[in-house]
């Protein structure tokens, strides 16, 4: 009978009083928890793809011929697109492999007009596309990023260097010779839980081995 | 009543206890996988980076052995190196015409690159590679000194000089009192290297077994815009190809030729002045088809002071003459003219000619890294570079590709 006779009404509402507050402690913190998740997944699926696109095209343009890579244009100007030929093998001479172009180029549905007119929260943006063999029958084209920024971050097209990296008005996709040295940069975004905007901006130096 | 009661709200809460437990268990396990997933796609990543940069590495190390003599082959399938957390081999194969395939291997954890370099053998220049190399004769006076640096370890300092010069002739050479040569000297077939009383050569004097062709320089036609005189002022001469009838820099001038560039010179005055050459996008080649003289207290050279990126090419059989000139740079080659270096002269580079005449009291400090293909070349360019699959490297393997 005294296992049966329960608890009492003071240790219940000790209990209920703690019970509440355990609760009130987590449906407090979740959401904030939930949306700093967000945010750093955001931030972290950015920087994710940049490098993983950037390291991709650096592995392409590494092999590459200097002489066959045009436009090759140093600082202060950039392209947003990079024309080049690869080794395919050794026949008494450099047997050179099919051309390939990595460009720059607004997403269908997408205009250079500051307007985000595909609705999709950014304003004109674009991707990476690689293509080989442009313009041939054998054409083949691969999109290597998305939601490209058009202009570097800090970039207006006004003919000057606004974010003051040495590059005037680059695309987010830019490429720059120093010699046999080509510097790609790379500005992407995205939207995270808030709907704010994420943007992330990355280079890297390669030496051209052809 | 009681009893049963309780009984059933027991059962609840334990059931409720193991969803949320299963849940919680659940959740752990779903974060874990991501987590997991995620950790596998960077290392990989990271060890596919670490292994490309390893094969890279390899292809270093066996181009270095391949300049310094060796087979540029490290290693084996059987037998790795190890380097930077991860094992590699390089292998080499002979492919034949002087060029040499070394494909690298590397493995970093799961990950394997193989990268492939072909190179090709390449002799330097006949004027990179003497001292002084005179066809009909080297007379060195007394007090003179021939030796060698390496002008990509550093400056004409006492560490970097060095006895690696090389004096030739196609017929005799003298060497008079005090002189000294850093060095072999080799005389032509069946003549002799003569050594005056206190004259020395540190290395091997002898005679070569065969005569030592000097090619004939092809001039490039360009049309001629006159003369050129730069007085008393500064100027820099943009990249291009230019032929000028006479080229007078004066005393006091200092003119800049920037690289790469091509200059045609019927006539050439240096009177005290300073020629430069700017060769960071390319070489600056001088061909001089008439009289040269360089006077007195002038200095000439590239500005990095690299001699190989200066070359004189003289092609008339006036004789030339070099006047004492201090932290000069620059190679001379004259095939068909006796080059007299007059005494007090200082050229860091060297001299091939038809004659060659140092006067008493001058030095020629020969750029060792010349010897080898100029600078940057060591006898084996790189002509290809390639990241192989390992489809690509089957093939190789069994005989249907380079």
């Amino acid at each position: 009978m005294r296992a049966a006779r329960g608890i009492s009404i003071v240790e219940l509402m000790l209990s209920a009083s703690i019970f509440t507050m355990v609760l009130w402690g987590l449906f407090s913190a979740g959401p904030k928890a939930v949306g700093l998740f967000r945010v750093n997944f955001a931030n972290s699926n950015v920087d994710d793809r940049a490098m993983h696109t950037i390291d991709r095209i650096v592995r392409e343009v590494r092999s590459a011929g200097l002489d066959f890579c045009t436009p090759r244009l140093g600082a202060p100007l950039s392209s947003p697109s990079l024309t080049f030929q690869e080794p395919s093998g050794f026949d008494g001479e450099v047997v050179w492999g099919p051309t390939t172009t990595i460009a720059f180029e607004l997403d269908p549905g997408e205009k250079s007009d500051d307007i985000d007119n595909d609705g999709d929260g950014l304003v004109d943006e674009g991707r990476v596309v690689w293509t080989q063999n442009p313009g041939l029958a054998g054409e083949v084209e691969v999109i290597l990023c998305r939601r490209v920024t058009e202009l570097a971050d800090g970039e207006v097209m006004n003919g000057a260097d606004d974010n003051g990296n040495g590059l005037r008005d680059e695309a987010g996709l830019s490429f720059e010779f120093d010699g046999s040295n080509l510097t790609v940069r790379l500005s992407l975004a995205d939207l995270d839980s808030t709907g704010h905007q994420v943007t992330r901006v990355i280079e890297e130096t390669v030496a051209i081995r052809n | 009543m009681h009893h049963q009661k309780a009984a059933r709200e027991r059962g609840t809460a334990l059931f409720i206890a193991v969803y949320i437990t299963m849940l919680v268990f659940g959740l752990m396990i779903a974060s874990s996988s991501i987590s997991l997933g995620s950790y596998n796609s960077h290392r990989s990543s990271v060890e596919r980076t670490r292994a490309h940069f390893l094969a890279d590495a390899g292809l270093s190390d066996a181009l270095v052995n391949l300049r310094s003599g060796g087979t540029g082959a490290i290693g084996s399938a059987g037998y790795q190196a190890a380097y930077g957390g991860g094992t590699f081999w390089v292998e080499a194969t002979d492919i034949g015409d002087g060029r040499t395939s070394l494909i690298s291997t590397a493995d970093i954890g799961t990950e394997r690159v193989l990268i492939q370099m072909i190179t090709e053998s390449e002799d330097s220049p006949l004027h990179l590679q003497y001292g002084l190399f005179g066809d009909e004769g080297v007379l060195i006076d007394s007090g003179c000194l021939v030796n060698s640096y390496d002008s990509t370890a550093g400056g004409y300092v006492g560490w970097n000089m060095g006895s690696d010069a090389h004096v030739g002739s196609n017929h005799g050479i003298e060497i008079k009192t005090g002189s000294k040569i850093a060095g072999d000297a080799t005389a032509g077939p069946g003549d002799k290297v003569s050594t005056e009383y206190g004259s020395t050569v540190t290395g091997t004097s002898s005679s070569a077994s065969e005569l030592v062709e000097l090619p004939a320089i092809d001039v490039p036609a360009i049309p001629s815009s006159g003369s050129y005189i730069l007085s008393n002022k500064s100027k820099t001469l943009p990249s291009g190809d230019y032929h000028f009838s006479s080229f007078y820099v004066e005393s006091g001038a200092r003119l800049t030729v920037t690289g790469p560039a091509t200059l045609v010179l019927d006539e050439v005055f240096l009177s005290g002045s300073r020629f430069f050459c700017d060769t960071t996008n390319g070489p600056v080649k001088v061909y001089c088809t008439g009289k040269v003289s360089i006077e007195s207290g002038s200095r000439w050279g590239p500005l990095n002071k690299n001699p190989s990126d200066l070359v004189f090419l003289i092609s008339s059989k006036d004789d030339v003459l070099i006047a004492s000139g201090s932290d000069s740079y620059g190679v001379f080659y004259a095939p068909n003219a006796k080059v007299i270096l007059e005494s007090g002269s200082d050229i860091f580079g060297g001299v091939t000619a038809k004659e060659i005449e140092m006067q008493s009291g001058s030095d020629v400090h020969w750029d060792s890294s010349m010897g080898d293909g100029g600078a940057g070349g060591d006898g084996h360019q790189v002509v290809l570079w390639r990241v192989l699959s390992a489809a690509e490297k089957k093939l190789i393997d069994h005989g249907y590709a380079d």
